[in-house]
């Protein structure tokens, strides 16, 4: 059946059942109860399962945005359609309040900011005669559309009519919702929940978004509080309590907070269980909170994917009994290829393994490729002036390049992280050339790069692409990093090392603006950055990877690449709600930009996989990828070849000296001093928070200081 | 036995830590007896194998050193033994008896104490209160607490300076020499230190390893990982060096140091670095 | 300004049970890194239980004994099956699963003994005590030397026990702990224990003063949260201040109201709460900061 037969049918049934003859008044109520119980999930779904952010409150939310409508309505005459926009609005102003404190706190704490705010809402807020009329609630006038007699006329308080309302409000909320998850704006969201200095390294601003996340939330929850009183015609209070907080988090818990289907199925569930079974017998309804909250505790403990995780399991199910299928087929008829080109028996383990070998090949022939760094080389044409901002543009590389000519090969075959290092160069020939030929295009493209900046007399380069002068930092009593200058010119690889605990991260983080230093001053690219915070800095071309992987791990491989994009393109809000065709553009921009990478980087094959379950060695390949997606010019690199075995560690040093050759910059820390030596041109050594020396790696490894700090060589024996 | 004198006579105490002369406990046990045994074990994290296979024994009375790059496996090693790991394959055993199913708690009783890299105190505890936490596994014998209590203050009398201090005011020295009082306390058998030097001056470092010699030639075996291979090197009996998960080499530390070549290619390091800081040694 | 002293007095008993719920939210933090929501359900299942085996015929003393066991009881549940079960799911999930033990336990509740106030026994002895011109009755009053008493009690045994010293080093540093041979996982039901007991010591009193109802003890002690947030959910002395400060502040402000200004504004309905949330906030503005910088150097030297 065709994804729009499907839709079709969903909304043909969605519209007809309540004309349908037979069906109880009672059932219709049912139907409008699902649409709110809907919108408020989708609130929550939005906030906890997308932005990251929890909230105890919601029904609080709810509750101002009722009863602000109802004064609008009351007082001031807003008509029908109007009265959803100050229910929007009241939400989100409230929600953003709660914003406001989400940006001190965190976690549990922010779990008690939403439960105080639920506190004040129930005990003050809803008790107060400007906002709610009596203690038994607010009652507003019969809504209508147009005016008795004429047409259009369409009474408010008529279920039937009611019905279509709430339910077009609701399709458009889950529309919304699932266009704005699948954009730019709903991206950054995911990256805030992943993992926040990541987001801010992407160039993403986390204070911006987390109040964007609640104030869209909050939107939300206020246009379910207008439907609901506009249904009803009259609200009160205890309808919005904490308990009733609770109540919809279970709604939205239930249906597993990442899910939008879950939430629709939960929605109903629990519309379902109140309007038809609940309401239906006084004995019933009493164990209404029994139940409700005994659904979400097994939930909880059982099933914690809610309902949205059945569909994913019945597909898995449903995915797996086909492949038992098609091995049988094959089994019987050996020869044919059929179940190879469903890609559904395709082993998963060999997709990294593939990847690998791929890249192994690739190593081996960079290697034997690229000529040792020419240093001295007149390259001073073409330069990129320092405030020009020219990201690093791997498209046009790739189209010079040309589509990698690697046929998919689908033999089954074994495959295996061998650890026979001489198998490093035949496993590159196994795949008879093919991913080597790439790489001679590749490198073809590369060689005709420049190197950006040219040298100086000393051994450095310019232009000075950051400059970090005179940097103290001290936490307390306690003295991180002591008056260190470092400077990265263009075109340079610079290494930072140090022992542990010698204050290389502490500097790091000022150079990328997680501290600020007690005394001195950083620059980027000519400008005085020092107080700027991290997001900012991104924008001006900065990139980095982490020590402990900061990848975003419930997200595809692809889709860590995509949040990357984001300062590439510039759909807002209004784009991500509604996707309009500017917006369409510069996502197939961004998707195009992401898939270059990928096959630059030999990933495209792990690129719908969740990055959780691969293995590490790729995992850092996909951090190096995604800082060549933002387009960085200058990229630092906290401890890369730590978790790396020594092959892995030599496949990544090829990798450093191929993104140099395409104009990238690079600043790496690092406590293996062999790995700096070999790569970099500088190096700064860093011990107790000083720096102890500096120079090129010859000099460096010559300097008694160093190794006095790395071998302990004042030691006394005995 | 001859090399065990030989090696008495060597580790004769030259520091300068106040402690009464010791008569040697380890001379005087047979030195066959194993305290640990580690047999093909294997760890993972995930995905991602830490630990292939690896055999390992510390007799009685030895002092051993577990070498390696970073990332090789040793605090993964370390882990297994004192059961904050659990192996997914092969055995782990103290004294014969199979401890690799066991948690941590359990395994301190039996005679393991490990003093983790990074300096684990209880930082908002006081000095006394951290040793007497150290004294948990024996805390039924309360009579015996203030005897072991005076014999480790004697053994470190900055710690006695500061008993009352809360032991995240210490210096990073201090931290560490409460550590291994700490660990004193339950009055183990085996002893494993996970970078006793970390972010430390090499003179106190100097003085943590003399500790510890002391402490070894009191009867405690002591298992080490540690990253100045030199300094480990001279204050061991024997080393193992780990690379990629796997024991790639069991000598005699003695043998071992007289091999920078040998260091170079499996420490990951760069052997004229060794080589010269082996020479400025001598 | 006797009048004023008289309002004091009259909201010592809330400083005392604030500080016992303070208390146990503080130990069950500590322990387990999870701020307990259902602290509130552990205090009204005891309550409830007190009442239902006194109804039964169980002498007054022994039922509160039994309520005082059952809050404990129900912490060892919490624990096990909110706490521990769904530790890998992350904090997150862990408070939510705390709040849906509290939903399901007023639910319970109000199914079993419906959701309008009930008499509990009186625990208390009657009569009052004459003071500053009025009349404090000792079943309000008396709660605060017994909840002195059993703050001082929790206190000697964190700080001058094995036991004690066991809780707080693990609280501190859980692979620590192990490492010198305590279970963690066993400190932390401890923990569970005494907090469940203080809450159902403080549910019991608190409810045999006025009554019981599913929703008023079991929402009512949101400002023994903010007690415990001013204490930081680290020092006890902290969380008695914090529970004097809540108390005096819930049990003052209808004094407010005879100064000309001012009165007006305190006069409105739930303004008393509305200052203890408001003050709560402020706390976490102040602490969140200090958390944050703690986070980050954390991070910077690690």
């Amino acid at each position: 059946m065709s994804d729009v037969a499907r839709k079709t049918i969903v909304v043909t049934a969605l519209l007809a059942w309540p004309l349908l003859p037979g069906i109880p008044y009672d059932a219709v109520n049912t139907g409008i109860l699902a649409a709110e119980y809907l919108i408020v999930a989708l609130s929550l779904v939005l906030l906890i399962g997308i932005v990251g952010q929890i909230s105890l409150c919601q029904a609080a939310f709810v509750g101002i945005g009722a009863f602000l409508s109802a004064i609008a309505t009351k007082r001031l005459g807003v008509p029908f359609p109007f009265t959803l926009g100050v229910g929007i609005l009241s939400g989100a102003v409230a929600a953003g309040l709660i914003g406001v404190v989400a940006l001190r706190v965190r976690g549990l704490y922010l779990a008690v900011a939403t439960l105080i705010f639920a506190y004040i809402a129930d005990k003050y807020l809803f008790a107060q005669p400007w906002l709610v009329e009596n203690q038994s609630g607010t009652s507003i006038p019969l809504q209508a559309i147009g005016r008795p007699g004429t047409i259009p006329y369409f009474d408010l308080a008529d279920a039937h009519v009611f019905y279509y309302v709430a339910v077009a409000v609701a399709a458009i909320s889950l529309y919304g919702v699932a266009n704005l998850r699948d954009s730019r704006v709903g991206r950054a969201f995911a990256a805030v929940r992943g993992s926040e200095v990541a987001a801010a390294s992407l160039g993403i601003g986390v204070t911006r978004y987390k109040l964007l996340g609640f104030a869209c939330a909050g939107a939300l929850a206020g246009l379910g509080g207008s439907v609901t009183l506009i249904g009803a015609r009259t609200v009160a209070p205890t309808q919005f309590d904490f308990m009733g907080s609770l109540y919809f988090l279970a709604i939205a818990v239930v249906g597993g907070l990442r899910s939008l289907g879950g939430a629709i199925a939960s929605a109903l569930l629990f519309a379902v269980l109140v309007g038809e079974v609940f309401f239906r017998s006084p004995q019933l309804a009493d164990y209404l909170d029994v139940i409700s909250s005994g659904v979400l505790i097994v939930v909880l403990l059982f099933f914690r994917g809610g309902l949205g995780a059945v569909g994913e399991r019945s597909t898995v199910i449903v995915e797996r009994l086909r492949g038992a299928v098609m091995r049988a087929l094959r089994q019987i008829w050996p020869h044919r290829e059929l179940a190879l080109d469903g890609g559904v028996t395709q082993p998963r383990v060999g997709a990294p393994a593939r990847a690998l070998d791929a890249a192994r090949g690739w190593v081996a022939s960079v290697r034997n490729a690229v000529p040792g760094v020419r240093r001295g080389h007149p390259e001073s044409d073409g330069n990129p002036s320092l405030n020009e901002s020219r990201p690093i543009d791997v498209i046009s590389l790739m189209e010079r390049v040309g589509q990698p000519a690697k046929p998919r090969t689908m033999q089954l075959r074994v495959e295996h992280f061998d650890d026979d290092p001489d198998d490093e160069v035949s496993g590159g020939q196994d795949d008879n050339g093919a991913a080597g030929r790439s790489v001679e295009q590749l490198l073809t493209a590369v060689r005709n790069e420049v190197v950006p900046g040219h040298l100086l007399d000393g051994g450095r380069r310019e232009p000075v692409l950051l400059q970090a002068e005179h940097i103290t930092v001290r936490f307390g009593g306690l003295t991180a990093v002591s008056d260190v200058s470092l400077q990265v010119g263009a075109g340079e690889i610079v290494g930072l090392i140090g022992p542990n605990g010698a204050g290389k991260t502490t500097l790091f983080n000022s150079i990328l603006g997680l501290n600020v230093p007690t005394a001195g001053e950083v620059s980027l690219f000519g400008r005085s950055v020092t107080d700027w915070e991290v997001h900012r800095r991104a924008a001006l071309g900065v990139g980095r990877t982490f020590q402990i992987l900061q990848l975003f791990g419930d997200l595809t491989v692809s889709e860590n690449l995509l949040v990357a994009t984001h300062l590439q393109h510039k759909a807002g809000l209004w784009g991500a709600l509604a996707v309009p065709p500017g917006t369409k553009r510069s996502e197939q921009a961004a998707r195009a930009r992401v898939r270059a990478v990928l096959q630059l980087m030999e990933l495209e094959d792990l690129a719908d996989r969740k990055v959780g379950g691969l293995p590490f060695g790729v995992l850092r390949l996909v951090e190096v990828a995604r800082t060549l997606v933002t387009g960085a010019r200058l990229v630092c690199f906290d401890e890369p070849a730590s978790g790396l075995d020594s092959r892995e560690t030599e496949r990544l040093i090829e990798w450093f000296r191929v993104l140099r050759r395409i104009g990238i910059t690079l600043l790496v820390i690092e406590h293996d001093v062999d790995m700096v030596v070999r790569l970099c041109d500088w190096i700064y050594v860093l011990d107790q928070g000083r720096l102890i020396a500096d120079g090129p790696p010859e000099r460096i490894r010559r300097d008694p200081n160093v190794i006095a700090s790395y071998l302990g060589a004042p030691m006394e024996v005995a | 036995m001859s090399r065990m004198l030989d090696l008495v006579r060597r580790r004769t105490p030259t520091g300068s830590i106040a402690v009464a002369p010791d008569v040697d406990a380890r001379a005087s046990v047979q030195t066959d007896t194993r305290v640990l045994e580690m047999v093909l074990c294997h760890v993972r994290y995930g995905l991602v194998p830490a630990l292939r296979g690896v055999s390992l024994e510390v007799r009685h009375g030895e002092m051993v050193a577990l070498l390696g790059a970073n990332g090789a496996g040793k605090s993964t090693t370390l882990r297994a033994i004192s059961g904050l790991v659990h192996p997914h394959a092969g055995e782990i055993l103290v004294a014969g008896e199979r401890i690799d199913h066991l948690d941590a708690p359990q395994v301190v009783r039996r005679g393991v104490a490990h003093l983790p890299e990074g300096r684990d105190l209880f930082p908002n505890l006081s000095v006394k209160e951290n040793l007497r936490y150290g004294y948990w596994p024996r805390r039924k014998d309360r009579a015996g607490y203030p005897a072991m209590l005076e014999e480790i203050l004697d053994f470190f009398p900055r710690l006695r300076e500061r008993a009352s201090q809360r032991a995240g005011t210490l210096s990073g020295g201090e931290q560490q020499m409460l550590g291994v009082g700490m660990a004193l306390m339950s009055r183990p058998s085996l002893l494993i230190v996970d970078e006793l030097s970390l972010g430390l001056a090499p003179k106190v470092v100097a003085q943590l390893f003399e500790i510890l010699k002391i402490v070894n030639r009191r009867g405690t075996s002591i298992l080490i990982v540690e990253q100045f291979v030199p300094l480990a090197l001279a204050h061991t009996d024997r080393a193992y060096v780990l690379a990629k998960g796997e024991i790639v080499v069991t000598k005699p530390s003695a043998e071992l140091r007289d091999d920078p070549a040998l260091i170079a290619s499996y420490l990951g390091g760069d052997a004229a670095l060794v080589g010269e800081a082996g020479h400025s040694r001598r | 300004m006797t009048n004023i002293i008289l309002h004091i007095v009259l909201s010592l008993p809330l400083v005392g049970a604030y500080a016992l719920l303070g208390m146990g939210i503080t130990v069950i933090y500590q322990a387990s890194r999870v701020l307990n929501l259902a602290h509130g359900a552990m205090a009204m299942g005891a309550a409830y239980a007190c009442y239902q085996l006194a109804k039964w015929g169980m002498p007054v003393p022994l039922a509160v004994v039994a309520g005082i066991a059952t809050g404990a009881l129900l912490g060892v549940v919490v624990e096990l099956l909110f706490v521990r079960r769904l530790r890998s799911a992350g904090s997150t999930t862990q408070t939510v699963g705390t709040v849906a033990a509290l939903t399901f336990a007023i639910a319970i509740c109000a199914r079993v003994w419906g959701s309008l106030p009930v008499t509990p026994p009186r625990v208390l002895p009657s009569g009052a005590l004459r003071f500053a011109g009025g009349f404090v009755p000792w079943a309000q009053f008396g709660i605060f030397p017994i909840a002195i008493v059993g703050a001082g009690a929790v206190f000697m045994l964190f700080q001058f026990t094995d036991i004690g010293l066991a809780m707080r080093g693990a609280a501190q540093n859980r692979r620590g702990a192990s490492l010198r041979g305590v279970d963690p996982d066993r400190t932390a039901r401890l923990a569970w224990i005494i907090g469940g007991a203080l809450a159902g010591l403080a549910g019991i009193l608190l409810s045999g003063a006025t009554e019981l109802d599913p929703y008023s003890v079991s929402l009512g002690v949101l400002p023994a949260f903010v007690a415990a947030l001013i204490g930081g959910l680290e020092s006890m002395p902290g969380v008695c201040l914090g529970a004097v400060i809540v108390g005096l502040v819930q049990g003052m402000v209808p004094t407010l109201s005879a100064i000309p200004q001012v009165g007006g504004l305190v006069q409105q309905q739930g303004s008393s709460e509305l200052i203890v949330g408001l003050l709560a906030l402020v706390v976490m503005a102040f602490r969140g900061a200090r958390l944050v910088m703690s986070d980050v150097r954390a991070e910077a030297l690690g």
